[in-house]
């Protein structure tokens, strides 16, 4: 098991009273259980507010959260802090949604993938060159974009390099936070073609996050679908598209596929308690313990 | 599908739209000029700045003349001697039996060279004799230009260095604040506004005060450049902390964070930077208030003490309308003043105008 | 064939860079019919937002019209004083862009910014402009109009905001409405209800509507013709439907071929 999640709970203070616990809160991630085999991609989908965006980032631990343990490969990551937090970090990475303001304006190409190898410092500047060329050869660009600045690129050609740079240190596990959503349909379909090939050539696992079902039908071998920070169905890619069991799944697969608008809210009820229930064959959904 | 463009940063965007401007660019001529003649003072000027004759009080300028009855025979002037009319005013009688041709490149008084290297050499001067003066004498018979040249020295460095100061605390403090929020951002902000409370020119008065009487000038110099950058950073400081808030949101700085790399580090690299274009511009526009405070100081008298020159003390010795009237040269330190301060104001504007549109650019 | 409400012919828009003079729109001919949505699809770069703008004569100052006409009711537009098309703008043509929040004064309630369009173009004042604002919030499927009417920009979903802007861009009662990839901010649930809203749009307020967008998958269930730019020139435009049964032009085939699903 590659990386475990037991438990993740974040909440946001909507209303605080003065010395005590906030009277409101937004449950954005609520006791959150995952496991990612290595080579087995997770796709995590949900709308906006789901809370999606916050665990990808509660795994890489770039936001504190409230409950909860995070095991990668087999290690408890959760108190680590610093320099130790520092290693683990070589082997999560992370692609961010907006390829414009990922990348710092300001840094050339190579002081941009330079700036990755925290722990490599001792490799030459002419080894440095030979191994960027062969990495930004490898997301399909050519050696001499390593000059350039960021804005002299397009969307698409902003996030290979973004890739790249998260390539550097060479992870196991690569976070993708909405990396395709901000580009053209045709482009994405190029990235999305990019990471397949690299997922095979180093041995990448990705958690890729999206609101975009059809990109991620196409890259992850199991699909969770988020819904109010709750993950209300697990499975492996084709049996959740074909036999959806959570009614929210449904929609969400009725809106994407056919462009149906979705019911007006709330349907789903997610008060009370509830159990994730394995319908045979690994197909998890949670259900209310009232069923 | 990439474009070829030449890769510019946004700042040598924001310099090649400056130089459009004429009247900034004219600005910072000016203030080139003024500070090459700072550092060059000594060679420049004809007299040192304490060549004093005090039979030469409140000489008028020197008209340099070129043509001796009809004919061309170079630049020369008359030698004046001081006389006082029924009125008890001064007259300066000019004598026109001896002419003394100026001259360039002329041996005068003895000064060391940027500090290190003995001359005697001076652009213009007249032999012994008569005394050449360009704009006028003051109370003792010194040269007003001489000594404009060597108070630029002091005024302009002032404004300089303080401002340096003043900046970088502003910088870290800035950056500290915005980039933590939270109680060290409250702490800090609540404690540039303690200083920005105290009305400057008050705090300024204090502050001098508290300085011990047997200092010498060029401790007073200094005490003086550190009481003005101790009144200068909290604005700086209040400027680069919201700049630091904001972009502490850019996902590259999330990005950074991801990479694991600390926190100084991505203050230092990813968020300071992008504060100094815009900070260029404030600290353009902040330096008269360093020229303007050191000019008050020494009006008053307790900054920059004689026989050293500074604009300020130079005008001090014009308080009274009498003086104006009969001696108007005496003004002239002002317009330098006007002139110094209006220009870094044109250049501070325009740099900010430039840099503006160009933040707007940098997005896509 | 419907008649057509805007005739775009020979629309070439130009740019100076460094001392070259670039092509972003080259020599496009258009027809759009009333009472359709008509969709211009293409990647970034294709000239697609560029014609847009040109309508309206919205252009950043560093694009110029070379060349063309664009043909309103029998008038070129482009022959407008500054006044005249001013008075186009939200009366007649009316625009949604893709960015919500950059559209939207973030100082002022939507309720204001709706306003402003009403007191410009009609003649309601006082609280006859407050109802007619709740009354376009309902039209667009907002759930609590007289909240988002006091809200500000920030305060609202990503989905909310869009169809504020869309009440802003139809208040005024247009004719056309121009919808510059009004979904690529959205997420698939959102998606399709505005696309719901811009069929009851077309189907209730008889509206005409030009969309422009990068996605032909999403094109395809919502409108009726189809025109497909790529480096500012159109390679290939006519009915929806046939044109993705049958495609001729290879870059049409390479968007169909990528549509993932």
């Amino acid at each position: 098991m590659l990386l475990e999640l037991q438990g993740i709970k974040k909440y946001f203070p909507l209303k605080q009273r003065w010395g005590g616990k906030p009277s409101e809160v937004l449950k954005a991630v609520d006791n959150v259980d995952l496991t990612v085999a290595e080579g087995q991609s997770l796709g995590l989908v949900g709308e906006s507010g789901s809370g999606k965006t916050t665990l990808g980032r509660i795994i890489l631990k770039l936001i504190p959260f409230d409950a909860g343990r995070i095991v990668f490969e087999g290690q408890d990551i959760t108190p680590f802090k610093g320099k130790q937090m520092r290693q683990v970090r070589k082997q999560l990475q992370m692609v961010f949604q907006d390829p414009y303001s990922s990348l710092d304006p300001r840094f050339r190409v190579f002081q941009l993938l330079d700036e990755a190898m925290l722990f490599e410092k001792e490799m030459k500047l002419a080894d440095k060159e030979i191994f960027f060329s062969g990495l930004l050869k490898d997301v399909g660009l050519s050696a001499d974009v390593l000059n350039r600045f960021p804005h002299e690129f397009s969307g698409g050609e902003r996030q290979r390099i973004a890739i790249a740079r998260a390539l550097v240190v060479k992870p196991k596990l690569l976070i993708l936070d909405e990396a395709v959503s901000s580009l053209d349909v045709i482009i994405q379909s190029q990235i999305i073609d990019l990471l397949l090939t690299l997922q095979k050539k180093f041995n990448l696992t990705y958690i890729f996050i999206s609101h975009n079902l059809k990109v991620v039908k196409r890259i992850s071998r199991r699909v969770g679908v988020i819904y109010k920070g709750k993950i209300v169905e697990l499975a492996k890619t084709d049996e959740l598209f074909n036999n959806p069991l959570h009614a929210y799944t449904k929609e969400l697969l009725a809106a994407a596929i056919e462009y149906k608008p979705l019911s007006i809210r709330p349907t789903i009820a997610l008060d009370g308690e509830f159990n994730f229930v394995d319908q045979g064959q690994e197909h998890f959904v949670l259900k209310s313990l009232g069923h | 599908m990439t474009r070829n463009t030449e890769h510019v940063s946004e700042f040598q965007l924001a310099l090649r739209s400056f130089k459009k401007n004429r009247l900034a660019v004219c600005c910072a001529m000016i203030l080139f000029i003024f500070y090459a003649g700072a550092i060059f003072a000594d060679f420049l000027s004809p007299y040192s700045y304490r060549n004093e004759d005090r039979n030469y009080s409140y000489c008028p300028p020197t008209p340099v003349r070129f043509f001796d009855e009809g004919k061309w025979v170079g630049p020369y002037i008359y030698g004046q001697t001081l006389t006082f009319n029924e009125f008890y005013r001064r007259v300066y009688q000019t004598d026109t039996t001896r002419r003394f041709p100026v001259r360039l490149f002329v041996q005068g008084d003895e000064y060391k060279l940027l500090g290190l290297i003995p001359s005697r050499l001076h652009l213009v001067g007249v032999q012994e004799g008569a005394r050449l003066y360009l704009i006028g004498a003051d109370s003792r018979g010194r040269d007003l230009w001489s000594r404009i040249l060597y108070g630029a020295q002091i005024s302009l460095s002032i404004g300089l260095i303080g401002v340096l100061i003043s900046f970088s605390i502003g910088l870290i403090v800035g950056g500290v604040a915005g980039f933590y929020g939270g109680w060290i951002d409250n702490v800090l902000m609540r404690l540039c506004e303690m200083v920005m409370m105290v009305p400057g020119f008050y705090l300024l008065l204090a502050l001098r005060a508290a300085v011990p009487d047997d200092f010498n000038s060029v401790q007073i110099y200094f005490a003086i450049v550190v009481i003005l950058s101790f009144i200068g950073w909290a604005g700086l400081a209040r400027i680069i902390r919201g700049m630091c808030l904001s972009l502490r949101e850019r996902e590259y700085v999330l990005a950074a964070k991801s990479l694991g790399l600390s926190d100084f580090k991505i203050i230092l690299r990813h968020i300071l930077p992008h504060t100094v274009s815009y900070s260029i511009a404030a600290v353009m526009l902040s330096i008269p208030g360093y020229i303007l405070g050191e000019s008050a100081l020494s009006l008053i008298g307790l900054g920059i003490q004689d026989p050293y020159a500074s604009w300020g003390n130079l005008l001090s010795d014009n308080m009274s309308i009498v003086r104006i009237k009969f001696a108007p040269w005496i003004l002239w330190p002002g317009v330098f003043i006007f002139l110094t301060v209006i220009s870094f104001n044109i250049i501070g504007d325009t740099l900010r105008d430039c840099l503006d549109p160009m933040m707007k650019a940098e997005r896509k | 064939m419907q008649d057509a409400i805007l005739k775009i012919n020979h629309l070439t828009v130009a740019v100076q860079e460094f001392n070259k003079e670039t092509l972003l729109v080259n020599d496009l001919n258009l027809e759009i019919p009333r009472n359709r949505i008509t969709a211009l699809v293409g990647s970034s770069g294709s000239g697609k937002t560029t014609t847009g703008l040109a309508i309206l004569r919205l252009l950043p100052q560093a694009l110029y019209m070379k060349k063309g006409a664009i043909v309103w009711e029998g008038q070129d537009l482009m022959n407008l004083s500054e006044n005249q098309m001013r008075l186009m703008r939200g009366k007649k043509i009316g625009m949604v862009f893709q960015e919500p929040l950059n559209a939207f004064n973030p100082v002022f309630t939507i309720g204001f910014q709706i306003g402003e369009v009403l007191k410009q173009h009609t003649t309601l004042s006082g609280p006859k402009i407050n109802d007619e604002i709740v009354r376009l919030l309902t039209t667009v499927g907002v759930d609590d109009p007289p909240r988002i009417l006091n809200s500000y920009p920030y305060q609202l979903s990503g989905g909310l905001r869009q169809r504020a802007m869309i009440a802003q861009a139809i208040a005024a009662s247009p004719s056309l409405i121009i919808a510059d990839e009004p979904t690529s901010n959205l997420d698939v649930t959102l998606q399709a209800h505005i696309m719901e809203l811009f069929r009851k749009l077309r189907d209730e307020l008889k509206m005409t509507i030009l969309l422009i967008s990068h996605d032909l998958g999403m094109v395809v269930h919502l409108a009726e013709q189809v025109a497909i730019l790529a480096n500012g020139r159109m390679v290939e435009s006519g009915e929806t439907k046939s044109i993705w049964q049958h495609p001729r032009h290879p870059f049409t085939q390479q968007l169909k071929q990528k549509m993932v699903i």
